[in-house]
């Protein structure tokens, strides 16, 4: 970290580091692979965790007999089980970032931005389960269970973006 | 499914697995003596357990590994040396297959029984199919290969089908309260199901991925039933006699000569019976039991004639019992009285004496006498048309009241 000039770049990873344990950052080319897959790793057993949630709320909602909300939360699971996947089985298809020996600061940079904010989505479907298991019953069920679904498919979306953002470091 | 027993060699991998195998183990029978720096190779999306006195030991992921004390430290204690001096030890190797088992068949041989609202009691059936991933494989490894010796994922369909029967059985019989919600609920019960029997699979260290039900049904006899009121409802028909009788004016329509004996006579005395009040229904005439309302001037058509006409306005006089007729009973219920009709003593009037000269009120569902459908001739007691002006036996003339010509014959027809 002391290669860092830029303030912004060392408190990036800092954050993330305090994340993630074990995440060294993107900075030294033989460690980047294992940082990507760290990232990624957390993220995976991040979102198998919220999916055990989820499921952990459909028992409860059926106990309590409201069948209905039973497919919109498989959906929500499907979701997760789908990002997870993406998660743990990307492919390296951006080499460009893991091969060349120096990345700008900029770029590194955007990169941190970036991790931080794909795992701060995670917190954000975390908190909306919260808000789910806080009211289980009425009406307002099926719109918080519709903020969850969102949630998720916005880390999908943010995955899309992170590849993209790979594939532009040059 | 297992291979040669492979003793004391160098590699020990999996590589021929088949579509539906979840588990190989090295060696087939017995143990297996495995020297250390052998290598043990394991695929993507496989896990290799060691295995020793019906124990699930030391774990190997994706990849080449190349066996020593280090990367086995359960096994280190059970090390022996064998002659030239190499490290042995005696264990067998289970290759788990991680891939998500897809399709996996399942159904209710027996009925579940539900008690339905507009059915009674129905027999359900279901089938459906399954998906399954090993998620744990030392737990699949103790619980199910250990114990139940069960390699394949058909077999393990088997034996997992009890635990779906029986959560199929608790969902529907809480949760439904008859069948056509569950035909619209067939998405929510699967995922209802998945979440249901998820923690059966898990405590043998499988994770449920996929669990659809396909169709939901009741026996054939009631399938045709609703696909009967279907074509009903498509056609506006209101009951099933009517769609008998209407089935059968069709059928006689298409036959109109041969065969109609058997099929007319049913369908005719069918017919009979209900196309006044079908005819009624057409034509708004009141259902029985109801005053007639205004407009309803004619009486229900199968009505006798009544001598003097029927009134052409305001429906049946209201007040002097029943307009005049000869030969039938006014039909049941729809006459008017005045002030309406009293309640619980029938839909017959009370009030303005008795038309039917004091037999009272005919007894519901009796057809009206049939007319005269002959005349007997008063010189030879033959029977005759009603409205043959000479009898075919004699040749009485019914007109004039005289006796036949001398000779007994029959007037030519035509006179």
């Amino acid at each position: 970290m002391d290669n860092l000039k830029n303030a912004g770049v060392a408190g990036s990873l800092e954050a993330l580091m305090r994340k993630i344990p074990g995440f060294s950052g993107y900075l030294d080319r033989e460690q980047r692979r294992d940082a990507d897959k760290l990232q990624r790793e957390f993220m995976a057993k991040g979102l198998e965790g919220l999916k055990r949630k989820v499921q952990d709320t459909q028992e409860q909602l059926l106990e309590a007999g409201h069948m209905k909300h039973m497919s919109k939360l498989g959906d929500v699971n499907n979701v997760i089980d789908r990002v997870v996947g993406r998660m743990r089985h990307a492919s390296y298809g951006y080499s460009g970032f893991f091969e060349q020996n120096v990345v700008n600061e900029a770029e590194l940079d955007r990169l941190y931005q970036f991790d931080l904010s794909l795992v701060n989505a995670l917190s954000h479907a975390d908190e909306a389960l919260v808000g789910l298991n806080g009211s289980l019953e009425g009406d307002a069920v099926r719109a918080r269970i519709s903020d969850l679904e969102k949630s998720v498919r916005e880390i999908d979306s943010k995955l899309d973006e992170r590849e993209r953002l790979l594939k532009g470091v040059r | 499914m297992f291979g040669k027993p492979k003793e004391m060699i160098d590699v020990i991998e999996w590589s021929d697995a088949q579509p539906d195998a979840m588990v190989y183990r090295w060696p087939a029978h017995g143990p297996g003596d495995i020297k250390f720096g052998s290598q043990l190779i394991v695929r993507e999306s496989q896990v290799a357990v060691f295995f020793r006195d019906g124990k699930a030991l030391d774990t190997f992921g994706p990849g080449r590994h190349t066996l020593s004390t280090a990367n086995l430290p359960i096994l280190e204690g059970v090390v022996k040396r064998v002659a030239g001096g190499a490290q042995v030890f005696t264990a067998e190797v289970y290759f788990i297959n991680l891939k998500v088992f897809t399709d996996l068949k399942w159904g209710t041989p027996n009925p579940i029984d539900m008690k339905d609202p507009d059915l009674g009691w129905v027999q359900l059936r279901a089938f459906g199919s399954f998906s399954v991933k090993i998620n744990e494989p030392q737990l699949f490894l103790n619980t199910l290969v250990g114990v139940q010796r069960l390699y394949g994922s058909q077999e393990l369909s088997q034996f997992l089908k009890g635990s779906l029967r029986t959560h199929l059985n608790d969902l529907i019989g809480t949760t439904f309260e008859s069948y056509a919600k569950i035909r619209g609920s067939l998405q929510d019960l699967s995922a209802a199901m998945k979440v249901k029997v998820r923690n059966d699979f898990a405590k043998y260290g499988i994770e449920l991925i996929d669990f659809f039900i396909q169709d939901v049904s009741v026996p054939e006899e009631i399938q045709e039933a609703f696909r009967l009121r279907a074509r009903m409802g498509a056609l506006g028909v209101q009951n099933y006699s009517q769609y008998q009788a209407a089935n059968a004016m069709m059928e006689m329509a298409k036959n109109p000569g041969g065969g109609g004996a058997a099929m007319n006579m049913g369908a005719g005395m069918g017919m009979g019976m209900m196309m006044p009040q079908m005819m009624a229904n057409q034509m708004g005439y009141p259902p029985p039991g109801y005053p007639p309302q205004p407009g309803y001037g004619y009486p229900p058509p199968g009505y006798p004639p009544q001598q003097g006409g029927y009134p052409q306005q305001g429906g049946y006089p209201q007040q002097g019992g029943y307009p005049p007729q000869q030969g039938g009973h006014p039909q049941q219920g729809g006459y008017p009285q005045q002030g309406g009709y009293p309640q619980g003593q029938g839909n017959y009037p009370q009030g303005g004496g008795d038309p039917q000269g004091g037999h009272g009120a005919p007894p519901q569902g009796e057809a009206p006498p049939a007319a005269p459908q002959s005349q007997t001739c008063p010189t030879c007691q033959s029977s005759n048309p009603m409205g043959a002006r000479f009898c075919y036996n004699c040749g009485y003339n019914f007109a004039a009241g005289s006796a036949p010509a001398a000779g007994g014959s029959a007037p030519a027809p035509g006179a």
